[in-house]
């Protein structure tokens, strides 16, 4: 076990020493979201959504959600990454290795869910600027820690199953872009699923995304039992898309 | 034995535009401890997958293999400790210092860091890296990122070591001297080496065997003194490597190569 935790370890300090090294890297992780906080902030004005948001603004209802899109588009698309590294042969050199493939996997998680802590921890900050106001609670930074640490472990671990299986940037985008748009519309990210036909809400109670959106807006009860529930089945989402990339690692062709 | 194949087979299945390929067709070899052996193939002949089988980042279609004593399928984790491979391309990670990779992949193994730092130290001194440790692997040349593509290899002592290509695009003083430092590294720790090449002039001179492999399988094994004096006496003339080879294939390699 101490060697599985050192090898996880040692992948995601790899990992991240290679990230930080590329200048254009860093600053478009920390542009990004500032943007599309920025923009997509802007995108209604209280009077369209004084009658679902009652006196809460679109900022109150939209900073969560950007929590969560932050971390699926950033977690989906990281798989990506792991092409040019099984390209050059570094990841067969890993699979020769001891090393387990669960561990191979986690450690590119850990480096992911890293970046995404302070990728959200800049959004949050800035928000503030622009006039949201978090609950300063013990809970509310608990769940936050949660849910970003689930969602990117489960769509790292998927994106990575993608790319073991696809192998090509052809195979994987299309399959990327066929996916994401539908699951952040379903998700209640934008506007309350309130609002949406009975459909949608009904496709929404199956979407990880709503899930974790919903977990970030009742932050101030994390313990109340729809929480855990959420939680629960993020867990569970985490832990099968973790073991279907360990089944989809393979050498590159 | 080092290693022992038997029928081994591997078959590709379909692709959405291309048929299944049938790359391994019932390859048999075997490896003493401390041998050198050279796999000599034209490209597709299946010396590449026979390596990834016996190095456990493929399983085959049929047919049995033994690395070590060790079965590659479900003694995979425990072979991955005693065994090291060097890809046709470089595969170290280009944006970290050559001492970096060194420390990524030997601290994979179970070995003290004093016994680690050791090893480095003497790799670096054998291969002549010492001057690059600290640069990052994209700055270096082909042959600098080639050698110590192999030294980081060799850091966890491997009892059996693969080598597919290592020499393929090197000019050719370059080659000799991967092969001077190699030789002596291997000379020195008793390690087997199964060695996948294109050159045939290389595997004559170092490969205490040679196995010729054609359409997945052996055609034809030995010294490679033996397998030349066997055509010299059937041709009644010299004989070099590459003409058992066109003999036994009907192609030349050493053209095959040039093209």
């Amino acid at each position: 076990m101490k060697q599985f935790i050192r090898d996880v370890l040692a992948i995601a300090q790899d990992r991240i020493r290679q990230q930080l090294r590329v200048k254009v890297w860093v600053a478009m992780e920390v542009i990004e979201p500032i943007m599309w906080l920025v923009l997509y902030s802007q995108l209604y004005t209280d009077q369209v959504t004084r009658p679902f948001l009652g006196e809460r603004t679109y900022l109150d209802f939209f900073v969560p959600g950007l929590v969560v899109m932050s971390c699926f588009f950033s977690s989906s698309w990281c798989g990506l990454g792991l092409l040019d590294r099984m390209r050059s042969g570094f990841i067969n050199r890993l699979l020769v290795t001891p090393v387990s493939r669960t561990a191979i996997i986690l450690g590119y998680s850990v480096a992911l869910i890293a970046s995404l802590w302070w990728q959200v921890m800049l959004v949050m900050a800035t928000a503030c600027v622009m006039g949201w106001r978090p609950p300063l609670t013990f809970d509310f930074f608990a769940v936050i820690f949660v849910v970003i640490t689930l969602i990117g472990l489960a769509f790292s671990s998927l994106s990575f199953a993608l790319t073991f299986i696809g192998q090509s940037e052809d195979a994987i985008i299309p399959v990327l872009n066929f996916v994401q748009l539908p699951m952040l519309f379903l998700s209640g990210i934008f506007l309350p699923l309130s609002v949406s036909p009975v459909w949608v809400q009904w496709a929404a109670k199956f979407n990880p995304l709503g899930w974790a959106h919903k977990m970030l807006s009742h932050s101030d009860t994390p313990f109340a039992s729809p929480s855990i529930s959420w939680m629960v089945g993020l867990v569970l989402f985490a832990g099968i898309s973790l073991i279907v990339a360990r089944r989809s690692v393979r050498p590159m062709q | 034995m080092a290693i022992v194949v038997k029928n081994l087979t591997k078959v590709y299945p379909k692709r959405s535009h291309t048929p299944p390929v049938k790359a391994l067709d019932g390859l048999s070899f075997t490896v003493h401890p401390g041998e050198m052996y050279g796999l000599l193939g034209l490209n597709g002949a299946g010396k590449s997958t026979a390596v990834r089988i016996l190095s456990t980042l493929l399983t085959s279609t049929s047919g049995e293999a033994k690395v070590l004593e060790l079965d590659p399928v479900t003694d995979g984790r425990k072979l991955r400790s005693k065994i090291g491979l060097v890809a046709q391309t470089v595969s170290l990670n280009d944006e970290a210092t050559v001492r970096e990779n060194f420390i990524l992949f030997g601290k994979r193994y179970p070995h003290t860091s004093s016994f680690m730092n050791d090893e480095i130290s003497k790799l670096g001194k054998a291969f002549e890296i010492e001057s690059f440790m600290d640069r990052y692997v994209k700055e270096l040349s082909g042959g600098m990122r080639r050698k110590a593509d192999v030294a980081v290899s060799l850091l966890h002592r491997p009892e059996l070591l693969f080598l597919d290509e290592p020499t393929l695009g090197l000019d050719v003083p370059f080659r000799r001297n991967l092969w001077k430092h190699l030789q002596e590294v291997v000379k020195e720790r008793g390690m087997t080496i199964l060695i996948t090449t294109h050159y045939l002039e290389e595997a004559d001179r170092i490969c205490d065997r040679v196995g010729i492999i054609h359409q997945g399988k052996i055609v034809s094994e030995g010294t490679p003194a033996e397998l030349r004096s066997k055509l010299e006496e059937e041709k009644h003339q010299p004989a070099t490597l590459d003409d058992v080879f066109l003999f036994h294939t009907g192609v030349s390699l050493a053209e095959e190569h040039e093209e």
